[in-house]
């Protein structure tokens, strides 16, 4: 058997933020209620306290523990992103099944993929995030989200179509068409077994890019959940109320020379997850290739080239 | 048959003009929306309950229609899409700071397809022992970090040997001639890596076919079938990743020129929406419209530009294989 080392870095990342994001609270050494701090009797200065034995990584602004924010905010975080990618994902099973069967449901997706998958999606949720309409908004968080996924639900709805009708090009579907299979039946013995290997390793690069998206947004200070909070002067502005991690990366320009720790490890956390859901992303499509592979030998496979290197050695 | 032949092909020039048309027309639509978007009616209305502001905003579609029968007569007047918050007419910021963003732009797209398909015949040749690590498993660490970490990193770099007097460069700003080469660094870095991942991936799947047989049969050199053979029929599938690379740029574009102050489209649309950050209660919220109706327009006439090179190139470069007529 050939080792697949993206799934083992995959699983092994993911499961450390699902622990994250589940036990986090209780774990030893964070800090569950996020307390404040002005001063702390080991600095003569106010916060941000750099690293140190009692904060591993340092404070924010506020004097809250960086690591226990970190943690804490691991729920949130990656909740919106699952969230976001989830609904991204259903809703565009159901658009590309539709369109792979009918012309006019087929027509609509390409009118909708030509219309918003060319401009950076980035620009628009800034353009969108500042309309008076979501900045009032009580339900500002799933306004955003709402825009996110229909900016997405075009692009990865295409790619499942063609994954479909790559199935539908075969013989053994059109042996199924002449028994008069039904779309449920398509759906849960052709499409899904043949296609939802490549559509799961999708999840998981789509998985990672909206942590990035919500990391980029970050950097711009806009967040998906805010509220209106009001300053020293009367006037309102726009702030961010969850705990999540693009939190720190917002005040970047001033703090990459200030207090480091603070938007670098915010970045780690980003990075390691985005990393750990493409490793995890590509062990599945690499998994699938290698039963693909070991099933059926298809003329000059990567596995024969590679049995071919090594003529030895024939474990596999 | 020389008439016959010249309107085929006037047939085939006429179907790449209304390709061109369409694409003119699609990010024509996109910007009217845009516009339209912006101009929507910023006035909000407010009541106190006790201590608290309670703020609402109530659409009206008469002051909406007000709003753009306004900007239309003075867009129609000055001859001018409207005067920014420094009290410029926006086309002369548009060319300032189109001529900023252009400048890093251009080259890291241009350096990224150079790099990234050699990155990829790189990847492609070395895949065991070592070359696993310095192939594709860099490509993709590449791909799987984010641009941001890779710059605060950078920047943290650049502090440190500051601090220390080690060097003591201008790593902000604009001002500088050298000021445009970290930007290009920083917009390369993720491009290369997809570009490389496109390549490595269309090698493969060309290495079966039947005319690189029988050029290895034949004897040629590793190199030559890879430059001279392989690579060329690869062009195509890259081709089609053009319009997602540029917009790969474009959208790091924004964190790019923000986060290294190069004062850009991108910086500049980023101050533009961020309306003055703050407004009081019952007062409509600032906004610095002019800006953002110009540059939104100007971030769909460059991604037009990219759309247009990429049907041409296609047109132009792309022969139509004998399977794919079938």
């Amino acid at each position: 058997m050939r080792k697949n080392v993206p799934l083992l870095i995959g699983i092994c990342g993911c499961s450390v933020f699902m622990i994250l994001a589940i036990a986090g609270p209780y774990l030893p050494g964070i800090d569950a209620k996020l307390t404040k701090r002005s001063y702390y009797p080991d600095f003569f200065s106010y916060p941000p306290f750099p690293p140190s034995q009692d904060f591993l990584l340092g404070t924010d602004r506020e004097g809250r523990d960086v690591l226990s924010f970190l943690v804490i905010g691991t729920r949130n975080t990656l909740a919106t992103v699952l969230g976001m990618s989830l609904s991204v994902f259903i809703l565009a099973m159901i658009l590309a099944v539709s369109a792979a069967h009918s012309k006019s449901i087929n027509l609509i997706l390409q009118a909708w993929n030509y219309l918003f998958s060319r401009v950076p999606v980035i620009f628009m949720v800034m353009f969108f995030s500042l309309l008076p309409l979501i900045v009032f908004s009580s339900q500002r968080i799933l306004w955003m989200m709402g825009l996110i996924i229909l900016f997405e639900v075009g692009k990865v709805a295409e790619l499942m179509k063609k994954s479909i009708k790559h199935v539908q090009a075969s013989t053994y579907y059109e042996a199924a068409t002449v028994l008069g299979t039904g779309i449920k039946g398509m759906f849960t013995r052709y499409y899904w077994p043949l296609c939802s290997p490549q559509w799961l390793s999708y999840f998981f690069t789509h998985l990672g890019n909206m942590l990035f998206l919500i990391g980029q947004l970050g950097v711009f200070g806009i967040f998906l959940s805010q509220s209106l909070s009001q300053m020293e002067n009367g006037a309102y502005m726009i702030t961010n109320t969850a705990i999540e991690w693009p939190l720190y990366i917002s005040n970047v320009l001033v703090d990459i020379d200030g207090a480091p720790w603070i938007p670098i490890t915010a970045a780690v956390f980003i990075g390691t997850a985005m990393f750990s859901f493409f490793a995890l992303s590509e062990g599945i499509r690499r998994k699938s290739r290698l039963e693909h592979q070991g099933w059926i030998e298809r003329k000059g496979s990567l596995l024969k080239r590679f049995l071919s290197k090594f003529p030895k050695s024939k474990s596999a | 048959m020389v008439i016959v032949t010249t309107i085929l092909r006037g047939g085939v020039y006429i179907k790449l003009a209304a390709r061109l048309t369409g694409n003119l027309l699609l990010y024509i639509i996109i910007g009217l929306l845009l516009v339209l978007l912006v101009l929507m009616p910023r006035e909000t209305t407010s009541h106190r309950e006790g201590t608290t502001d309670v703020m609402s905003y109530s659409f009206t579609w008469s002051s909406y229609k007000q709003n753009i029968v306004t900007y239309w007569k003075e867009v129609k007047e000055n001859k001018t899409l409207g005067m920014t918050m420094y009290e410029d007419p926006v086309e002369e910021e548009l060319l300032y700071y189109a001529k900023k963003s252009v400048v890093i732009i251009i080259p890291a797209f241009l350096l990224s397809l150079f790099f990234g398909v050699c990155k990829g015949i790189y990847d492609y040749r070395h895949t065991g022992g070592v070359g696993k690590l310095t192939g594709k498993g860099s490509t993709w660490v590449l791909q799987s970090v984010p641009d941001f970490f890779f710059i605060m990193v950078i920047q943290m770099f650049m502090f440190f040997c500051m601090k220390n007097d080690i060097w003591k460069p201008d790593i902000y700003g604009d001002e500088e001639w050298y000021n445009v080469f970290l930007p290009i660094l920083y917009l390369c870095m993720y491009p290369i890596a997809i570009i490389a991942r496109l390549t490595a991936e269309a090698l493969e799947e060309e290495e079966t076919a039947d005319y690189i047989r029988t050029a290895r049969s034949k004897g040629a050199k590793d190199w030559a079938v890879i430059w001279k053979h392989a690579l060329l029929n690869c062009w195509p599938k890259l081709l089609q990743h053009l319009m997602p690379i540029a917009l790969i740029i474009m959208s790091a574009m924004f964190v790019v020129e923000y986060l290294s102050m190069y004062r850009g489209i991108g910086t500049r649309l980023i101050r533009a929406l961020q309306f003055n950050g703050w407004f009081y209660a019952g007062e409509p919220m600032v906004m610095d419209t002019a800006a953002i109706i110009g540059f939104s327009l100007l971030l769909m006439a460059i991604l037009l530009i990219f759309q247009w090179l990429q049907e041409i190139l296609t047109f132009f470069l792309v022969p139509v294989r004998k399977e794919d007529n079938k």
